[in-house]
C-alpha cells in the first residue's frame, strides 16, 4: 500500500469501564461492564445467544455508544469524542458485519475501494490492483462489477469482511465472520487472516462465531458475555 | 380547582406540547442541515487538506447524481406542467381581458400567476413527489441494510456522504427546475396568447418586461431555496429516523412527503402574504 496519507493511531489498549447499554429504557443488554480487552490477541466473544454479544463488538467499533460507562483507547476516553476526533482510531478498527453492511449502489469493486478513494489512503491504479487480486484469490473477479443484489449472500458476507481487512486495520472486529461462506472460501480467509496476523498488521482480533473448532485453533482468549456481564475465561475451551 | 377548570389547564398543556414538540422537531432538522454542512465542509478529514479533496470529490460525485435524478429526470414532467400551467393562465385570463381590452396585462398576470406562485409550488410538488419521496425511502432502506453503520466503520461521515450530497444537490435541483418551469410556462403562454391574440413577440416580451420587479428574484430564490432546503432535510431526517425494520421505510417516506407539502406550502403563502402586504403599504393601500 502506498504512503499512509491521514493519520491513525495505533491501538495500544481498549478498556471498558462500568460499561452499561440498553436499547430502550427497562431491557438492559449490558450492565456495568469493566474489561480490557487483550490488545494483541484474539478474543471469542461467546455466551448464550441473545445476551448481547453483537452489541458489544458494535461497541468494540463504536457503532453504538455506551448508555452508560466509558470507553477507553489508548487510555483516552474515546467513547465522548466526535466523529472528527474519533477519525484516527476508527481507521484502526475494522469491522464486519454479520449481514448487510455493503452499499446497494456501488459495485463490489467500488465498495471495497470506496473507504480508500475516500480518505486517499491509496493510489487508484494501485487499489484497483490490489482488489483485483483479492478477487482472483476468492475467484469472483467476473463479478467485481456487479452490484451487491446481482451477487450470492455468501459473496456479498466476504466482500464485507474483505473490505476492512484490505485498510489493514490493527484493531478487526468480526460478527460471525464464517456462516454463510462455503468451507473453501473459510479456509482462504481464514489463512489470509492468520497471515495477516503474522505479519502483525492485524494485531487484535475480536469476534463471534457459531463455529466451535476455530476460536480453538486461533487459540482465542474466551470473553463470555450472559446476563448483562462480560467476563474474560482464558483460552477457548 | 373545579373539573373544568383542570380540563382547561389539561388542553393548554396538550397544546404546549405540541408546540414545543414542533419547535423541537424544526429544530432537529436545522442541526441535521447544519452538521452536515460543517462536517462536509470542516469535517472528517480537518488539518488533511490533501485528503479533503478526495473525500469531497467522492461527497461531489453524489451530489452531481442527485442533481441528475432529482433534476435532470425530472425535466420532461416539468417541461409538460410548465407548458400547460403557461397556456392555460393565458387561456383563462384571456377571456376577462378580452372584455376590457387589456391584453396588456398579459405580462402582469404570467409574472403573478406563473413565476411568483404556481412556479415555486408546481416545482415543489413535483420533486416532493418524485425524490422527496424517493430519498426518504432510500435512506430509510439504507438503515435497514446497515449501510450507514457501514459507512461509518468506514470513517465516512454520514451527514457528509449521505445528507450533504441530498440537501446540496436538491436545493440546486429545485431552483433550477423552478427557473426552467419559468421559462417553458412563459413560451406555452406566448404560444396560447400568439394564437388567441395574434400578438406580435416584441409586444409579449414588452409586457413580460414590465410586469417583472427586482423582488421577484428575490422571492424566486427564498421561496425556491427554502422548498429545496425543506424537503430534502426533511426526507433525510425521515429517512434517518428508522430503526432497523423494513416495516419504517412506507411510514417515514409517507412522513416526509407529508411534512413536505405542508412546509412547503405554508411557507409559499406565508411569503406571498408578506410580499404582498408590503406592496400595499408601498403603493399606499395600507
Amino acid at each position: 500500500m502506498s504512503e499512509l496519507k491521514l493519520g491513525r493511531y495505533r491501538i495500544r489498549s481498549f478498556e471498558l469501564r462500568d460499561v452499561g447499554f440498553s436499547y430502550m429504557p427497562g431491557s438492559c443488554i449490558l450492565d456495568g461492564v469493566t474489561l480490557q480487552i487483550p490488545v494483541g490477541g484474539i478474543t471469542h466473544v461467546t455466551g448464550p445467544s441473545g445476551q448481547g454479544q453483537s452489541t458489544l463488538l458494535k461497541m468494540l467499533s463504536f457503532l453504538v455508544e455506551p448508555t452508560a460507562g466509558r470507553i477507553l483507547v489508548n487510555d483516552t476516553v474515546a467513547s465522548e469524542m466526535s466523529f472528527e476526533e474519533f477519525l484516527p482510531w476508527r481507521l484502526e478498527i475494522g469491522y464486519t458485519f454479520e449481514s448487510g453492511g455493503l452499499l446497494s449502489n456501488r459495485t463490489l469493486s467500488e465498495n471495497l475501494m470506496l473507504p480508500h478513494l475516500y480518505h486517499n489512503l491509496s493510489d487508484i491504479d494501485e487499489l484497483s490492483q490490489k482488489v483485483l487480486e483479492i478477487a482472483k484469490t476468492f475467484r469472483f473477479q467476473n463479478q467485481l462489477n456487479q452490484r451487491p443484489a446481482m451477487v450470492s449472500g455468501g459473496l456479498r458476507k466476504l466482500v464485507t469482511i474483505l473490505r476492512p481487512i484490505l485498510l489493514r486495520p490493527s484493531f478487526l472486529v468480526m460478527d460471525d465472520p464464517f456462516s454463510g461462506l462455503d468451507p473453501e472460501t473459510t479456509r482462504t480467509l481464514e489463512s489470509l487472516i492468520l497471515d495477516l496476523r503474522e505479519k502483525n498488521e492485524v494485531e487484535t482480533i475480536c469476534f463471534t462465531s457459531r463455529d466451535e473448532i476455530w476460536p480453538k485453533r486461533l487459540g482465542a482468549n474466551s470473553l463470555w458475555v450472559e446476563n448483562g456481564r462480560a467476563e474474560l475465561r482464558g483460552l477457548a475451551a | 380547582m373545579s373539573d373544568e377548570m383542570t380540563i382547561l389547564l389539561q388542553q393548554a398543556d396538550a397544546v404546549g406540547a405540541r408546540i414545543f414538540e414542533f419547535f423541537r422537531y424544526l429544530g432537529s432538522l436545522g442541526l441535521l442541515v447544519y452538521l452536515s454542512f460543517r462536517a462536509t465542509i470542516f469535517g472528517s478529514t480537518e488539518g488533511h487538506t490533501h485528503v479533503k479533496k478526495y473525500g469531497l470529490r467522492q461527497v461531489f460525485s453524489v451530489v452531481s447524481a442527485q442533481i441528475y435524478f432529482t433534476g435532470w429526470q425530472a425535466l420532461p414532467m416539468i417541461t409538460v406542467l410548465a407548458l400547460a400551467a403557461g397556456g392555460i393562465a393565458i387561456l383563462q385570463s384571456s377571456a376577462q381581458l378580452s372584455l376590457f381590452g387589456g391584453t396588456g396585462m398579459l405580462g402582469s398576470i404570467l409574472v403573478i400567476t406563473i413565476v411568483r406562485e404556481m412556479g415555486p409550488l408546481i416545482t415543489a410538488l413535483i420533486v416532493i413527489a418524485r425524490s422527496g419521496a424517493a430519498v426518504a425511502s432510500e435512506i430509510g432502506n439504507m438503515r435497514v441494510h446497515r449501510e450507514i453503520e457501514a459507512l461509518e466503520v468506514m470513517g465516512i461521515n454520514p451527514l457528509s456522504y449521505i445528507v450533504f450530497p441530498r440537501v446540496a444537490g436538491g436545493v440546486i435541483s429545485v431552483v433550477c427546475l423552478a427557473f426552467y418551469f419559468n421559462a417553458i410556462s412563459l413560451v406555452g403562454g406566448f404560444f396560447v396568447s400568439r394564437a388567441i391574440h395574434d400578438l406580435p413577440f416584441s409586444f409579449y416580451f414588452e409586457s413580460l418586461a414590465n410586469a417583472f420587479v427586482i423582488e421577484d428574484i428575490i422571492l424566486f430564490f427564498v421561496k425556491n431555496g427554502f422548498s429545496g432546503l425543506m424537503i430534502f432535510a426533511l426526507a433525510c431526517h425521515q429517512g434517518l429516523s428508522v430503526k432497523l425494520s423494513s416495516h419504517e421505510v412506507p411510514q417515514v417516506t409517507t412522513k416526509a412527503v407529508v411534512h413536505s407539502i405542508i412546509a412547503v406550502t405554508s411557507f409559499n403563502v406565508v411569503v406571498s402574504v408578506i410580499f404582498y402586504v408590503k406592496q400595499l403599504v408601498r403603493m399606499g393601500i395600507l
